[in-house]
């Protein structure tokens, strides 16, 4: 069952097709969050909110829409929201507290955030669009309103930009 | 240039025979080989790094599923298209509109008067000089006896932070009564100002808690008063706010205030607040888009807080 015929199916009130949709998306939605904001509990909070939406206004989905986009809208819409009520604490360089105990993969994560964190916002967003959305560069260039050819190119330099940040907090 | 062959390489977009093409120009290119390896390299950690859901959001997931079914079927044939698309769509136009007015004040004030605030705090830190324009924000003074130990080059460093930290202080205060005042202002924009001072704080004293609160209760202002629900859901810790909040929805009969408390209380998962909820949905008197959030909400507040 292709996402589509599942959201349409929950749109019509078999709201039991809703928890096919929250396994395929959850974790993507998940990081979603947390690579625009670190706190991770608070990215749990927002992707449940985001499937609350999605059971809420199931009857505005329309039929044949892409469910990716539809329910990436309604992300970026709850995290708008979120950012509204809580200005303070949108500093993406902020580095997550995760007490003594972290290892390795979460250094990593942290030195990333803060990479992501100074990345300039058009590869940021270029990024999250290829690798969360995992949009198409057609899709992506539609958003962004590039060319493809200029879609490969920024998504290049994002990748380079984020190696270089990466690499310099790292040796820092 | 190879940048866009790169990305197809990196995002697993290249067919095999354009990646065998690509492997021979690696082999080829030391330099290349390099640069991709290290792009190669970050790209994956980007997705290793990547955090699992646990099982408390699949709980949390299920059970408001379930809630939803159980909604459903209570009203098995509620218009909810029909409803939202006439009555409730006209109360978010207004809303919009509203929220747009009230939004060029908000912007006029936070880029006005808030930014000022916080870059004054910057100048005396981090330049040390008595010249630093401590007093450039009208309405703050600072003590120039305050200002002039902070100048002092030779001062040794603890003192030098007591003094900091006692300047913050003073500042701290300074902004506490420009807001009360601003509060009492006659001028709408003069409050909303004051509001404004208040979301830049991270934890305003007791009073300004109280006096937005006051200001709730009692502004005739539509605007200053929606501007105040905003603020004070940032101060949602707090008991009295919650409890100000439920009673405010209790009292007011204006469709879009009534909308932007019962949305904040569900954010802020008052479950107090379904008392409030449940009488408003079944008040006839009641703007029906309203009724129709308030029910919606108090379904989706009780999952949330059950």
């Amino acid at each position: 069952m292709t996402d589509e015929q599942a959201m349409y199916a929950v749109s019509q009130g078999d709201l039991d097709k809703a928890a096919i949709l929250y396994e395929r998306y959850k974790k993507t939605l998940l990081n979603f969050f947390l690579y625009r904001h670190p706190d991770r509990e608070n990215a749990k909070d927002l992707t449940q909110q985001v499937f609350l939406r999605v059971l809420r206004y199931r009857h505005t989905y329309r039929e044949g829409a892409v469910f990716k986009t539809w329910v990436f809208e309604v992300a970026r819409n709850v995290f708008h929201d979120f950012l509204k009520q809580n200005p303070i604490s949108t500093d993406l360089t902020e580095i997550p507290d995760f007490g003594e105990s972290y290892d390795d993969t979460e250094q990593q994560y942290q030195y990333l955030h803060r990479a992501l964190g100074q990345l300039p916002d058009v590869y940021r967003e270029v990024l999250i669009l290829s690798r969360f959305q995992n949009m198409s560069y057609e899709q992506i260039g539609a958003v962004l309103d590039l060319s493809v050819p200029n879609v490969k190119v920024r998504v290049f330099r994002a990748i380079q930009k984020l190696r270089d940040l990466y690499l310099k907090i790292d040796n820092q | 240039m190879k940048e866009d062959i790169i990305t197809d390489y990196l995002l697993g977009q290249l067919t095999d025979a354009e990646m065998s093409v690509f492997e021979q120009q690696l082999l080829a290119d030391p330099t290349l080989r390099q640069e991709v390896e290290e792009l190669r390299s970050i790209w994956q950690t980007l997705q290793s790094t990547e955090k699992e859901p646990d099982t408390a959001m699949d709980t949390a997931f299920y059970k408001a599923l379930e809630g939803e079914k159980k909604l459903k079927e209570k009203t098995p044939s509620q218009p909810f298209v029909a409803i939202q698309k006439t009555k409730f769509t006209n109360l978010s136009y207004y809303a919009r509109y509203a929220a747009a007015v009230a939004g060029i004040g908000v912007a006029f004030w936070m880029g006005r008067q808030t930014a000022p605030v916080q870059v004054e705090y910057r100048n005396v830190v981090a330049q040390n000089e008595a010249s630093a324009p401590v007093t450039a924000v009208k309405e703050v003074t600072i003590p120039k006896e305050l200002t002039e130990n902070i100048a002092t080059p030779n001062t040794a460093p603890a003192n030098m932070m007591q003094e900091i930290a006692s300047l913050r202080r003073e500042m701290k205060m300074t902004q506490e009564l420009v807001i009360l005042g601003l509060l009492k202002d006659q001028s709408a924009s003069e409050r909303l100002k004051g509001i404004n001072y208040v979301a830049t704080l991270e934890q305003p004293k007791p009073a300004v808690i109280e006096a937005l609160i006051k200001t709730l209760r009692s502004d005739e202002s539509l605007n200053v008063r929606l501007s105040t629900i905003e603020t004070l859901e940032r101060f949602r810790q707090e008991t009295q706010v919650r409890t100000s909040l439920v009673a405010q929805l209790e009292k007011t009969d204006e469709p879009l205030e009534q909308t932007a408390l019962i949305e904040s209380l569900v954010r802020m998962r008052v479950r107090e607040s379904l008392p409030v909820f449940d009488k408003l949905q079944k008040d006839e008197k009641t703007d029906e888009g309203v009724r129709l959030l308030a029910r919606n909400s108090a379904s989706e507040l009780a999952m949330l807080t059950e």
